[in-house]
């Protein structure tokens, strides 16, 4: 039966383990923000099938939340990354902005207004071995690095009577993606984090036509990352 | 973890300080009509947000990641790349005809090119030094961070605001940030400011009390361990 090469031993007894480091495959993780108060929310937190922290109901997480294995709170044993930056992306989970009306905008579009609140408000903390702290710098500096470049006609929403304003969290190109000045190091079984607060204690003013209303912020970490070759 | 040792081809291995990218930020607001000297990176989380013309306010952790004020700490160092900011309204920007154009936090596009035309920034190092390091009106520092916006025409508000203005300093984006041509470094414990002010006096026509947020984008040293 074939069998995948997964160590090499040399001719001194040193034993070489192979490795597959890959920057396709990159690793991330989603929190969803709601309006009112909250403490932390914790990306990487959890693993594939662990509940979201901040969904209305906590729901269990699918590939499109997270692709961490294990139960979370750590880089699996058999991998390790490197992290040239963080890239987060927003979107809105229910329907938005149905109360004041200023900008309706059909989800998962995030509205100019909720992002701004969101930027203006939210600090990412990057928190590797448990003891210190890598980032605590606000949303916005943290480009998203995706999202639709658009072009939109007239009147779009409401039978053609209102128009719509939406944002991304900055630019929405690969190109527009924020680089760490020196990378960062996170090994295999290190504690590693990225926490979502409020400066204010909550966003204020973020704004849903219902409870359930969140906006999924989803970060992505920039990087090669090791993986197990089998 | 950080990178704390490289390890050359010739076996040599190279002990590295904790060197991290890490910006340092920082908050001042003012009111519309009012005259602006205003020193950013002067306060801590807790301490009073430097203001002119509103009530005061206390910094919480969005307003700034300072650890002591108006200095670096005594363990740290930091090299500075570049400056940048985002501005957010603290009341919305009305026309004169009535029409709302900016809701709170959003900045018009008026707003900005007027703080553009009649504010500087001063970055200065050390003690009672006049000497900035660099300075410039606000035009010269773009925007690095903050939303790209995409809207449609028609009404906006339901009919009743039938207009929206945004504006940004450029898009949004890290290129987007003008870069000193030579890096600056400021020494453990050293003194350091981005003085905000407006030399001719309250911006003329400003229609918005404004938060303005600055970054120093650089590399901080601090205790490995």
């Amino acid at each position: 039966m074939a069998q995948q090469i997964t160590k090499v031993r040399q001719p001194d007894g040193t034993v070489l383990r192979l490795a597959d480091w890959t920057s396709s495959d990159p690793l991330y993780s989603t929190v969803e923000v709601a309006a009112g108060a909250f403490t932390v929310l914790q990306a990487f937190s959890y693993g594939l099938g662990g509940a979201v922290p901040g969904s209305a109901t906590a729901r269990n997480s699918d590939r499109l939340d997270t692709n961490l294995r294990g139960q979370g709170g750590k880089l699996p044993e058999d991998e390790a990354l490197m992290l040239h930056g963080l890239a987060i992306e927003a979107f809105t989970v229910g329907v938005q902005d149905g109360g004041a009306a200023y900008f309706p905008v059909d989800d998962p579009h995030v509205s100019v207004l909720n992002m701004v609140r969101l930027q203006r408000d939210v600090i990412v903390t990057t928190r590797i071995s448990a003891v210190k702290e890598y980032t605590r710098h606000p949303l916005s500096w943290f480009p998203a690095g995706s999202g639709v470049t658009e072009v939109n006609s007239l009147g779009l929403t409401d039978g053609g009577i209102n128009g719509f304003a939406v944002a991304n969290n900055g630019g929405d190109t690969p190109d527009d993606q924020r680089n760490f000045a020196s990378p960062l190091l996170v090994q295999g079984g290190d504690p590693f984090t990225v926490d979502f607060t409020a400066g204010p204690g909550q966003v204020t003013g973020l704004d849903f036509a219902d409870e359930a209303g969140r906006i999924a912020l989803r970060v992505t970490c920039n990087g090669p990352r090791k993986r197990p070759i089998a | 973890m950080a990178i704390r040792n490289l390890r050359l081809n010739n076996g040599e291995t190279i002990e590295l300080d904790e060197w991290l990218s890490w910006p340092l930020f920082s908050t001042v607001e003012f009111a519309k009509a009012s005259r602006v000297k205003l020193p950013s990176f002067s306060y801590t989380v807790g301490q009073p947000v430097p203001r002119a013309g509103l009530a005061k306010r206390l910094a919480d952790p969005s307003d700034t990641n300072m650890v002591i004020a108006k200095k670096i700490n005594h363990d740290e160092a930091f090299v500075a790349f570049s400056i940048t900011y985002e501005a957010f309204g603290l009341d919305n920007d009305v026309t004169t005809a009535g029409p709302t154009v900016a809701v709170a936090p959003l900045i018009s596009a008026n707003t900005l090119k007027r703080m553009q035309a009649f504010m500087t920034l001063s970055f200065k190092v050390g003690t009672r030094q006049s000497k900035p390091q660099a300075a410039a009106p606000l035009a010269w520092f773009a925007q690095g961070a903050g939303p790209v916006i995409a809207a449609s025409s028609g009404t906006v508000g339901g009919g009743v605001n039938t207009s929206l203005s945004v504006g940004t300093a450029g898009r949004p984006s890290p290129r987007n940030q003008r870069r000193f041509p030579m890096p600056i470094f400021v020494q453990s414990d050293r003194k350091i400011s981005v003085d905000v002010e407006t030399p001719r006096g309250p911006i003329p026509r400003l229609g918005q009390d404004v938060r303005l947020r600055l970054y120093l984008d650089g590399i901080k040293r601090r205790p490995v361990a």
